[in-house]
């Protein structure tokens, strides 16, 4: 097979068409990104259950977490799902050679392209500042997972340690004994197990979509993109968009139980 | 009871020895046959093909045809066949889950590697050891301190995990007395039956049901533990084996109301009973307690203690009198002796005869 | 057929290197992106892998000779068993016909240059590769002793070591799922012209299922043994009763994936006894349509039995009742298959060459697995078997009686392809007999063993189980040495083997239509298929038979064999 005649450089050698290879990049993410969805669907159906074992824990474990933390979170990210597919947009028009300046598709190019990959980009980092808050809150006042629940060496029964008391007492999560004893529920352990378990995956998620976008801008910037060729800014915004999408379950489930 | 009485298992089947058993055996026979019917068949069908078109000069291939009807004929044929048998299997087991309502209980425990049998009335059996009575109900309620296990008695056909942090119940009705036969290895026990484990106190072993241990619960690490041996027992997960014995309703009243009997070397002793003590501290003490007054154990020395003046970390003082043991050991954290408050004794239940036992043994060390 | 249709290189000789030979050194390995050498790269792990599962299968063998200790402690035991069932389902049985085999004919019987995402099936190798490492390390450092199964709370509460194993088998499932992601795409978007659905080779169609359960299926097991490992590191209390989690919820996440494991494991071994079957009867297989749809039908249906494992483990008596109805649905596409390789031989003109005695051979062991599967799905016999030896010979011979003998079909059956050398068929008939008998004398004794009471996971048993249990092990020994003698022959095939022709059995199937050694590209000129893979009424006696020695085509001589 002659390679020389074989099509335009960016058409690998065992693809036929430009259209062939596009359609497998993107049936390839579709059943990736299907893969995605069940890789989590296992910690959803792990939060189904024991919320239903322990209503009581995870509502007052809803309190404990910030819902405005959580909101700002959400728009960041909805936000940043639109510059993405802003970017695909861009890309897709691409250059347009000669044409006049005031005909130009307005956003088109690789200019815009790079400008909503980077916006997109800020919008991934102030999302992972904001989660860093609200990790940095929880592990100083010890609402944290399983035996680290409380910080180990609180006494629990009594629930010693002012912070860790203090936080309990804001979010109604306290239950006094008659001897005066203050207890929690004893399940927020699992909450907040379940809590990171989730909201860290889908934090590991969200950063290797800022090492994709690094490397999507790289490869903008260098112009490999064009009308014709913009599989990999089309794929990553898919993949983009699911992140996206499981933090818009996220946030509710475990923010907004009532 | 007579030996040459009792059931006899087939080359698949160990012998029958509950009320369900025979509904699972027909079970499993049935869906035995409907396999040898349908290796038959295919075999047979392969191997006169593989003779009959067995490539040679002048033979050619026939181009495949189809057939729908043969297609729609053997993808829904098997399924009548399987509903039935779905529908046979379902109701035998619904049977065997339900426990009549006669049934008396046994509480199971489960730990890594012994089962404890604690019958109505809070008497605790010897460690790895079930008595049921003949012809009644038994339904266990189990439940586990550390992983999980399967409570398995082959001859009953039943079987169910033994899980931490919940109860779960099996029943079962046993339909034949377990012989009493004496024995040094399987060899000497008729069918279905092992030469159970050594009772505490290194007596002679008897023929009893096996109880398996069927949930995979692991083996301390980098202990050489024969398992057959003496003492060597219930060592890990394959050895955690309990001794099932059926025995009369008679038999098994006897036993609710006295507690286990004494062991056989005990009996007819003038001494039986600090013997049977010394036997008790021998299985269950002897971890924590010496009796010589001279070792160093983590708890309290047995020599000289019975009628001596006890303090305790609260302060308050009593005498070792026989309720004052007898309370020590059933809820020992009600007094913790001073200076040994960093080890916990755990609770012990045991008949009044047995302590009785117990109490006649401290007395005598003080001899 | 008629001599402008295509696909017929091989009526040339070669022109140019195959793909062995056309760019050489370790590099040329290491860095390939070719389809072909990345399968060759994971035959050589996978066989190694079998290898290694093997030597622990015979310890275990040596062990259970003999009530009591007669090898090593209980201790070593559990370890022992431990890794010779991960590492047979990890990283042997899982990626053995998909992505070694697969890997390398999948792309050629469709006619293409290479699968989809080359550099995504070099990746996913490295991945297999590091999961295979990390399994190992697990392996030398510590102490695995929780049953292929991760159990918890045994595991939760086991060694440390035990989290390494998880990443291990955890890393291995992204190497698996990769591969499922490209086959798919391949399969859908990479068909040469002419090759319509209805023409698709049953290997492919097998592959396809199998790579849809590995999309589907092997992120739930990831994400399940992802909590294991939380669990031991941050203890959050999902599956530790101690700290208010549900231990049979694992189990229920397990099996979620690992029932439909089965299915990525039997598939690709029902995939190439199709081919086989073809290619020795030469004829169509039988009900063609229904072969293919079975294979889908298994893969959609294996998602919901999974609870059949766990039938004394605790479920509600109603979910207990529906997966023991749907376990029952699973018999039907299996029995489909079944039924009509048998008829497939019907009127048939049939060789017993290697290849075709071990798909034979499937056959066979496959129905009296699956039939004893069977067994297990009825609710109230499962519940004196589960977790017997029964359950241990049910799988053996299903995973060995019917993927092992599968996948070394086809081995025997490509082998001339790939490597371009033939072996010797009469040493593959010794090796054939030895593992046939040994495999059977080692397991159907087991399902005695089983029936009668002996508790799996034993180190020890009750002395009434010593004969059979030694009837097991010799068995193990025979079939152990019926693997040697294929490994030998196979070592001297490559060293002495004759040069393979292009078509050594005479088949239709479009693999055989491109040369050997095969080309870099699959096909010198893109192929076009203008009839099915199975067309034997339509092929040439050029087609089937070229470049064979006269006295080798079957009219004359090979009748005889
Ligand atoms: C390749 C792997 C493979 C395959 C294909 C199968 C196939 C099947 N398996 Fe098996 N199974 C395992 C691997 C496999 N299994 C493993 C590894 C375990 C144990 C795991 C562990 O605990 O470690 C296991 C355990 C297992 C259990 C749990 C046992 C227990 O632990 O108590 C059950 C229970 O239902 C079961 C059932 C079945 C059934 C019904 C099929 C069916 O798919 C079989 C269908 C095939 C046929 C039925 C034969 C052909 C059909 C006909 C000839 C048609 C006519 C027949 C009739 C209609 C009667 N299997
Ligand atoms: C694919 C899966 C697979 C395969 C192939 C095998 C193969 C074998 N298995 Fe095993 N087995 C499992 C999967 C498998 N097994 C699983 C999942 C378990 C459960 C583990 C658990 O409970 O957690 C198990 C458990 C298990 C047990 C039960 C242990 C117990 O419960 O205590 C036993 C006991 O006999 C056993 C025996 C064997 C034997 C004798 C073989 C023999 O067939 C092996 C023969 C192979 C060889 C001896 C290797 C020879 C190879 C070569 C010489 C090189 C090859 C090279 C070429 C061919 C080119 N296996
Ligand atoms: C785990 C170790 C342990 C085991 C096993 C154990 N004990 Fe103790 N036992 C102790 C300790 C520690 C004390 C002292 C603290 C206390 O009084 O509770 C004690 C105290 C006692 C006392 C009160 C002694 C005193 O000095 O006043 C009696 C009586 C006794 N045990 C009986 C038994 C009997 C009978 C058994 C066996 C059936 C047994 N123990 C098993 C640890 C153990
Ligand atoms: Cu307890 Cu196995
Ligand atoms: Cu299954």
């Amino acid at each position: 097979m002659a390679h020389a005649d074989h099509g335009p450089k960016y058409l690998a050698h065992h693809f036929d068409t430009p259209k062939q290879q596009f359609e497998s990049a993107k049936l390839g993410m579709w059943l990736f990104l299907a893969q995605e969805i069940l890789f989590f669907s296992g910690l959803f159906v792990a939060y189904g259950v024991f919320r239903t074992w322990y209503p009581e824990s995870f509502s007052v474990g809803s309190h404990l977490l910030d819902w405005k933390m959580g909101a700002l979170n959400t728009v960041v990210l909805l936000f940043s799902s639109f510059t993405a597919a802003m970017a695909v947009r861009a890309a897709q028009i691409g250059e347009q050679t000669g044409v006049p300046e005031k005909d130009q598709h307005k956003l088109g190019g690789r200019k815009w392209t790079s400008i909503f990959l980077i916006i997109t980009f800020f919008c991934a980092a102030g999302f992972m500042v904001v989660k860093y808050l609200e990790y940095s809150h929880k592990i100083h006042v010890g609402t944290l997972p399983g035996q680290f629940f409380g910080h180990p060496g609180f006494d629990m029964a009594s629930v010693a340690g002012a912070e860790f008391y203090e936080e309990m007492e804001k979010a109604g999560a306290l239950a006094y004994e008659s001897g005066g004893h203050a207890t929690v529920p004893f399940h927020l352990r699992t909450f907040f197990g379940i809590y990171f378990v989730m909201t860290g995956l889908h934090g590991i998620h969200v950063l290797i979509g800022m090492g994709l976008l690094l490397w999507i801008l790289k490869r903008n910037a260098s112009g490999e993109f064009s009308a014709e060729y913009n599989t990999p800014v089309d794929i990553f915004a898919l993949y983009w968009h699911l992140v996206d999408l499981i933090w818009i379950f996220l946030f509710p489930l475990l923010y907004l139980i009532d | 009871m007579d030996e040459n009485n009792l059931p006899e298992g087939t080359l698949q089947l160990p012998p029958q020895w509950s009320t369900l058993a025979p509904e699972v055996d027909e079970m499993y026979y049935f869906i035995y046959w409907v396999s040898v019917a349908f290796t038959v068949v295919i075999f047979a069908a392969m191997i006169y093909f593989m003779w009959k078109y067995r490539r040679r000069p002048g033979l050619k291939a026939k181009p495949t045809g189809h057939s729908t009807a043969l297609e729609i004929g053997w993808t829904f044929a098997p399924l009548i066949l399987l509903v039935v048998l779905f529908h046979q299997g379902f109701t035998g087991y619904v049977r065997g889950a339900v426990a009549p309502e006669d049934s008396i209980e046994v509480r199971v425990r489960g730990m890594q590697w012994n089962w404890e049998f604690e019958h109505r009335g809070g008497v605790i059996d010897d460690l790895n050891y079930l008595r049921v009575p003949v012809n009644t109900p038994v339904r266990l309620i189990m439940s586990s301190s550390d992983v999980l296990h399967s409570f398995f008695v082959p001859a009953f056909r039943v079987k169910r995990d033994v899980v931490p942090g919940m109860y779960s119940t099996l029943w079962f009705e046993a339909t034949q007395e377990t012989p009493d036969i004496q024995c040094e290895s399987d060899a000497d026990c008729p069918e279905g039956l092992w030469c159970g484990n050594t009772p505490p106190g290194g007596e002679a072993r008897e023929c009893v049901l096996p109880i398996f241990c069927a949930e995979y619960c692991g083996a301390p690490r980098g202990i050489t533990a024969s398992a057959f041996d003496e003492g060597g027992r219930n060592t890990n997960h394959s050895t955690m084996m309990g001794d099932l014995k059926v025995i009369t309703q008679a038999e098994y009243d006897e036993f609710i109301e006295l507690g286990p009997p004494p062991p056989a070397s005990c009996q007819g002793r003038d001494d039986i009973n600090e013997c049977w003590g010394e036997q008790i501290h021998q299985s269950y003490c002897v971890a924590c307690h010496s009796v010589d007054g001279a070792t160093q154990a983590p708890a309290p020395n047995w020599k000289g203690l019975f009628g001596n003046q006890r303090q305790f970390v609260d302060g308050s003082s009593a005498t070792a009198d026989e309720n004052y043991i007898r309370q020590s050991i059933l809820q020992p954290q009600s007094q913790i002796v001073q200076g040994y408050n960093n080890v916990n004794m755990p609770p012990f239940r045991f008949s009044d005869r047995q302590l009785d036992a117990i109490i006649a043994y401290m007395r005598s060390l003080n001899e | 057929m008629t001599a402008e249709v295509a696909p017929q290189p091989h009526a040339h000789a070669p022109t140019g290197e195959g793909y062995l030979t056309h760019e050489r050194g370790l590099k040329s390995w290491l860095f390939t992106l070719d389809h072909k050498r990345i399968g060759l790269m994971y035959l050589g792990s996978v066989l190694l892998a079998f290898l290694l599962g093997g030597i622990m299968a015979l310890l275990v063998r040596a062990e259970l000779l003999f009530p009591g200790e007669t090898l090593m402690e209980a201790d070593t035991y559990n370890q022992v068993f431990t890794l010779h069932g991960a590492i047979m389902v990890f990283l042997f049985i899982i990626p053995s016909i998909p992505a070694a085999l697969g890997n390398f004919f999948l792309p050629i019987m469709l006619g293409t240059k290479d699968v989809a995402f080359p550099r995504l099936n070099l990746g996913s190798f490295y991945i297999y590769c590091l999961g295979a490492i990390v399994a190992i390390v697990a392996i030398v450092i510590g102490h695995v002793d929780t049953g292929w199964t991760f159990y918890t709370p045994y595991s939760a509460r086991a060694d440390s070591s035990v989290i390494w194993m998880t990443s291990g088998a955890f890393i291995l499932g992204f190497s698996s799922i990769l591969t499922g992601v490209n086959f798919i795409a391949t399969v859908h978007k990479m068909r040469a012209p002419g090759l319509h659905w209805k023409r698709l080779p049953l290997f492919i169609w097998g592959m396809y299922a199998t790579s849809v359960i590995q999309v589907l299926a092997t992120p739930v097991l990831a994400i399940t043994l992802f909590l294991l490992m939380m669990e031991k590191t941050l203890t959050v209390g999902i599956f530790d009763p101690a700290l208010g989690g549900d231990p049979v919820l694992f189990q229920h996440f397990f099996w979620f994936y690992s029932h439909p494991a089965v299915y990525i494991m039997i598939l690709p071994g029902m995939a190439i006894v199709n081919e086989v079957i073809a290619t020795f009867s030469h004829r169509k297989i039988f009900g063609y349509m229904f072969v293919a749809m079975s294979s889908i039908s298994l893969a959609l249906v294996g998602f919901l039995v999974w609870g059949h494992h766990m039938f004394t483990a605790g479920m509600s008596e109603y979910a207990t009742m529906v997966f023991s109805a749907l376990t029952f649905l699973v018999a039907i596409p299996s029995g489909v298959k079944v039924f009509n390789w048998v008829a497939t031989l019907y009127q048939g003109s049939i060789s017993f060459k290697s290849p075709m005695l071990y798909s034979l051979g499937f056959i066979a062991l496959f129905t009296i697995g699956g039939l004893t599967g069977l067994f297990l799905g009825i609710l109230s016999v499962d519940i004196h078997l589960h977790d017997t030896y029964f359950v241990v010979a049910h799988f053996h011979y299903v995973m060995v009686g019917g993927t092992v003998f599968g996948f070394v079909s086809g081995l025997h059956y490509w082998w001339p392809k790939m490597t371009g050398k033939m072996y010797s068929e009469k040493l593959a008939r010794v090796a054939f007999v030895f593992v046939f008998v040994g495999f059977n004398v080692t397991f159907f004794s087991q399902f005695v063993l089983g029936s009668q009471g002996m508790p799996r996971r034993y180190y020890d048993y009750l002395d009434q189980f010593q004969p059979l249990h030694m009837t097991s092990s010799g068995g193990a020994f025979i079939l152990g040495f019926g693997f040697l003698i294929m490994l030998f022959m196979f070592v001297k095939s490559l060293v002495s083997g004759e040069k393979a022709p292009p078509n050594p059995w005479s088949s239709a199937g479009y693999e055989w239509m491109t040369t050997t050694p095969i080309h870099p590209h699959n096909f010198a000129e893109p192929p076009v298929m203008t009839r099915g893979p199975y067309d034997y009424h339509l092929c040439t006696e050029e087609e089937l038979f070229p470049g064979f020695p006269e006295d080798f085509k079957p009219s004359e001589k090979a009748a005889k064999a």
